[in-house]
């Protein structure tokens, strides 16, 4: 997979083509990490992500991996509390030829630049239930990964930057009731 | 519920996204066919709504451990009049539905049914709100129905994928910038 900075409006946007295809197969994944006993079903919101826009160029590498997309889940449509989640795609294709035989494994990868050259052990686990998962320590959940075999897996061993504006929210819809040709001019 | 109307920059950006998301994602199972206002949600804290945190939702059901394909009923045309009918839903901060009741003369009765129902109401909104629309959503509605009754549409063909960020994305973009560079 070659790092996606591409100039926009090219008629083979690999970035649009790449985008759809890493959703789909998030989409699809998705369905194998709800072995729940407690819900009969769970709600997946995906966020929408205007990366094309404002810029004539855009790159969506950081360091060897991709942040693609941002879910938020919770057993119920009406939740208060939506756990939230970022999902990378490694950026180089995962070398692993097929599904593990077990659900944990483990890689090694090379530390910061800055940082001394030790192998940094990585253990990777198969995401079975992620909404068990969402009851972990909040640093063990908001980040997790999609990998070449389909699989949704969380790591260990690597630092996380993550955010923090998750748990107690709602879903709300869009629209508030009809109107006509009428706007709050506030930018 | 929103509760508040969302400003002319806040519509912009929420078009813009609306655009971007129906060119990343129109060939998967995130978007259905009828894919609606309706189906966009924020998940917001408290307070005013921030229109960079707008998803779309997909209820896994455990008993089937799958939700259905909406690939399999895609019909890029009907994508295309959804989109425009979604792009005026953000301006005009109501559902169609809603314009149409309010204002009869957005119903053509020689076409009652159907997308072009839809069509006709929405040609009928442009030609009532004119000036008063921001030109980054005419220019991109006025795509989606060119796209749509030609027939020419084709979400996955790379040539409509660069006809549709020039004529109905880049408009927002450019009317961001100008909302980046006057504020």
């Amino acid at each position: 997979m070659s790092t996606w900075s591409h100039r926009r409006g090219q008629t083979s946007d690999p970035p649009l083509q790449e985008i759809g295809r890493h959703a789909q197969r998030l989409h699809n994944a998705l369905q194998h990490v709800w072995y729940c006993s407690q819900h009969d079903s769970h709600h997946v919101n995906l966020r929408l992500d205007g990366r094309l826009k404002s810029s004539s160029t855009y790159s969506l590498s950081r360091s060897n991996e991709l942040t693609l997309f941002t879910l938020t889940h919770a057993p119920t449509e009406n939740a208060d509390i939506w756990n939230k989640v970022e999902v990378c795609v490694p950026e180089t294709p995962d070398t692993n030829p097929g599904p593990s035989m077990s659900a944990r494994r483990a890689r090694f990868t090379i530390g910061p630049a800055t940082a001394p050259t030790t192998p940094t052990v990585v253990q990777e686990q198969t995401i079975r239930d992620l909404c068990a998962t969402g009851a972990q320590p909040r640093a063990s959940l908001s980040r997790i990964y999609l990998t070449s075999n389909n699989e949704i897996v969380q790591r260990s061993g690597v630092t996380q930057n993550l955010s923090t504006d998750s748990q107690h929210m709602r879903r709300v819809s869009f629209l508030s009731g009809p109107c006509f040709m009428s706007h709050s001019s506030e930018a | 519920m929103i509760g508040s109307l969302l400003t002319t920059k806040q519509s912009i950006i929420l078009g813009s996204i609306v655009v971007s998301t129906v060119l990343q994602l129109s060939a998967t199972s995130w978007l259905a066919r009828t894919w609606s206002t309706e189906d966009l949600f924020f998940i917001k804290p408290s307070g005013a709504i921030d229109t960079d945190q707008a998803y779309v939702a997909v209820a896994y059901n455990l008993v089937a451990r799958q939700v259905p394909d909406r690939r399999s009923s895609r019909n890029d045309g009907l994508l295309f009049v959804r989109l425009g009918v979604m792009l005026v839903e953000i301006w005009a901060q109501a559902t169609i539905e809603d314009l149409r009741s309010r204002h009869p003369t957005l119903i053509d009765p020689s076409t009652s049914i159907g997308p072009w129902r839809d069509v006709a109401t929405i040609r009928e909104y442009l030609r009532l709100a004119g000036e008063s629309m921001q030109p980054c959503f005419l220019k991109a509605i006025n795509y989606c129905m060119e796209a749509f009754a030609t027939g020419v549409a084709d979400t996955e063909d790379p040539e409509t994928h660069a006809r549709m960020i020039k004529e109905a994305l880049n408009p927002f973009d450019f009317e961001l910038q100008y909302w980046s560079s006057s504020n």
